[in-house]
């Protein structure tokens, strides 16, 4: 019985050490876009292009395609280049229109950059 | 013959459950951000959970116990109620993520939101449970899994070169950068593949299923070929992911981006085949984990409990999973990313694995419960190794993975 | 019971399941009552079943407020106690000689299948 409290007691300043380190490297962490958001940006970019030509060649619903660009827009609005969301969100624009058109042409936009 | 049979049949409905959100959201996110290099997580999750699944059905057959029960037994109410209450929250954190794969693939399929979707496909499941006997709802949604063979299709389609696979299965390695993340999904992997309420529900079943001495090689059948099979698929997803989405630079960061990953292979079909695979996998997991949860309880404070009980001789066990199954709905709609709780809820379970691991090793070593049939020591330095390593890995890497993503 | 045999008090009652004479789940054996003698020995004098006595060996606070929770909540007839006598069998469960439907330990089962289970779609079978 002594013991088991005294494993618990031990248990709870270790974690309470663990937490403390935990929440020291957040704060210190936080600042500033790092690596893991360039990384997500240009992925959620090329997703973008990726979704526009399955549209394209008819091998995604438009319903998909739709909510798969906002959500693309969304992230890299969110993203550290915000500008990058307007371009595909003129994509999902031009997808719900049905203008395939005005969708190649953006595709190819911006898989040059 | 009949014999023969329910050995072939245990194996199937293994590989066709195996596949659930924790596999196809670790695995695909591993195939796009690192290709082929984190395969030996899979292998390494692979072969303990074949060690797992075998020792607790040799348990059941030496001890006539389940894990749980046997667990309370041997090391007192105290000593379980921690790591009873850590798992059933991992346990509803992981059925949160499954309910949310089912509702995410009803969002990719119909447009409608997957908030929306949580309470009917809560009830859905819940209903199933309700009114329909557990063996036929097991195998169908078991048998219905093998949808998810689409997958091994599309890696052999797309050129998968097998020793070029084989050779990342057994060759850890660390990449030059992103290795804070790397670690974590390595660890997250493991987690996926090593579901604690996989081998403490295998042991359940074994018990309902009066599992005696003459079982004990259909067990070892049972669980090397349905675990390794089952693997296979995870495997095939990674794979193909590998594939596919990393070329194009995509990084699975959400369901939507894993869609994309069979219409290489498939077309048109492709995008069905994994709203369907994502959709039933997630079903039969969610399925499986409720009844595990429920399983746990009951076997912690002593009720009745068996899967065809009518709600009306089990009231406890029932409501205990539908509470459950509540609760997990409630965590879907609070709108949290699926993909992120997915992972998060899989690394988790890294870590609080060696407390359900390390009872249970003891357990095994016991002969007070097996007899004759204890582990092997090759069994035990296998286990705790690898559930030691992934638990310390897990408690690395879940901090910085955190601070990585800020 | 039928043969001799040695029992450790610890390890093969205390947190044992115990099922009634239909073999349906009582509970478990959260506590052993011993009765203290002047000039004899100690003896069993009963097992109990009961979430409050189990909470209890946790922890003390955790006891209490099972106490607490049991006494607001709860009928008479707790905690659970059976006599050695009733124990008919002791090997991986123990088995007892009594009905479950006419123990209090099934006072929360039956609470749930009146007010809650009935309720629900299926539920009356």
């Amino acid at each position: 019985m002594r013991a088991s409290a005294l494993l618990r007691g031990r248990a709870m300043n270790a974690a309470l050490r663990a937490c403390a380190l935990a929440l020291a490297a957040l704060v210190v962490g936080g600042c500033g876009p790092s690596e893991a958001d360039w990384r997500s940006a240009s992925s959620w970019s090329l997703t973008a292009v990726a979704v526009a030509r399955a549209w394209e060649r008819g091998e995604v619903p438009t319903r998909y395609a739709r909510r798969a660009l906002q959500k693309a827009a969304d992230e890299l609005a969110k993203g550290p280049l915000p500008e990058a969301g307007a371009p595909v969100d003129e994509l999902r624009q031009a997808l719900e229109r049905g203008d395939r058109e005005a969708v190649r042409q953006l595709v190819s936009e911006l898989a040059a950059r | 013959m009949k014999r023969f049979l329910g050995i072939a049949l245990g194996i199937v409905t293994s590989i066709g459950g195996f596949l659930d959100a924790g596999s196809i959201a670790t695995s695909s996110q591993a195939g796009a951000a690192f290709g082929y290099s984190l395969l030996w997580a899979l292998a390494l999750g692979t072969v303990c959970v074949i060690f797992l699944v075998e020792m607790s059905g040799r348990f059941a057959i030496a001890s006539q116990h389940t894990i749980t029960d046997a667990i309370r037994k041997r090391f007192g109410f105290p000593a379980l109620v921690v790591p009873f209450a850590l798992t059933m929250l991992v346990n509803l954190l992981v059925l949160a993520s499954e309910l949310g794969g089912v509702c995410v693939a009803l969002e990719l399929a119909t447009g409608i939101g997957f908030q929306l979707w949580a309470i009917p496909v809560a009830i859905a499941l819940w209903l199933l449970l309700w009114v329909a006997t557990f063996d036929v709802v097991e195998e169908g949604t078991a048998l219905l899994g093998l949808v998810t063979l689409c997958f091994v299709v599309a890696a052999w389609k797309l050129g998968a070169e097998p020793a070029e696979l084989a050779r990342a299965l057994v060759t850890p390695s660390l990449p030059p950068d992103e290795r804070a993340h790397y670690l974590f999904l390595a660890v997250s992997i493991v987690g996926a593949t090593i579901a604690p309420y996989l081998f403490l529900f295998y042991s359940s079943g074994a018990i309902e299923d009066d599992w005696d001495k003459s079982y004990l090689t259909p067990n070892r059948l049972i669980a090397a070929g349905g675990m390794l099979f089952g693997a296979l698929i995870s495997m095939a997803v990674l794979v193909v992911a590998a594939l596919t989405l990393k070329p194009e630079g995509i990084h699975v960061e959400s369901y939507e981006q894993a869609a994309l990953m069979l219409l290489p292979a498939f077309g048109r079909w492709g995008f069905w085949l994994f709203i369907v695979s994502l959709a039933v996998a997630c079903f039969g997991a969610a399925l499986e984990l409720s009844l595990a949860s429920a399983y746990a309880m009951a076997q912690t404070f002593g009720w009745n409990w068996g899967e065809n009980l009518r709600p009306r001789k089990a009231a406890r066990f029932s409501m205990a999973y539908t509470v459950f199954i509540a609760l997990a709905a409630l965590i879907v709609l609070t709108g949290l990313n699926p993909m992120k709780l997915t992972l998060f809820s899989m690394a988790i379970t890294a870590v609080i694995l060696p407390l359900t691991a390390m009872p249970f090793l003891i357990l095994m070593n016991d002969r007070t419960y097996m007899g004759s049939h204890v582990n092997s020591r090759f069994s035990n330095i296998v286990v705790a190794l690898i559930v030691l390593v992934a638990a310390v890995l897990a408690i690395v890497s879940i901090p910085l993975e955190i601070i990585g993503s800020r | 019971m039928k043969r001799r045999r040695l029992i450790y008090l610890v390890r093969d009652v205390l947190d044992t399941q115990v099922l009634d004479r239909k073999k349906r789940a009582i509970g478990k054996v959260d506590g052993i009552g011993l009765e203290l003698r002047d000039g004899a020995p100690p003896r069993v004098a009963y097992f109990e079943s009961d979430a409050v006595t189990a909470w209890r060996r946790f922890g003390r606070r955790s006891g209490r407020w099972a106490a607490r929770m049991a006494s607001r909540w709860r009928g008479p007839g707790h905690p659970y106690r059976f006599p050695w006598l009733r124990v008919r069998e002791l090997d991986i469960d123990m088995e007892i000689d009594v009905d479950v439907e006419r123990t209090p330990a099934f006072d929360f089962e039956r609470w749930l299948r009146e007010h809650v289970v009935r309720y629900l779609p299926g539920g009356r079978r």
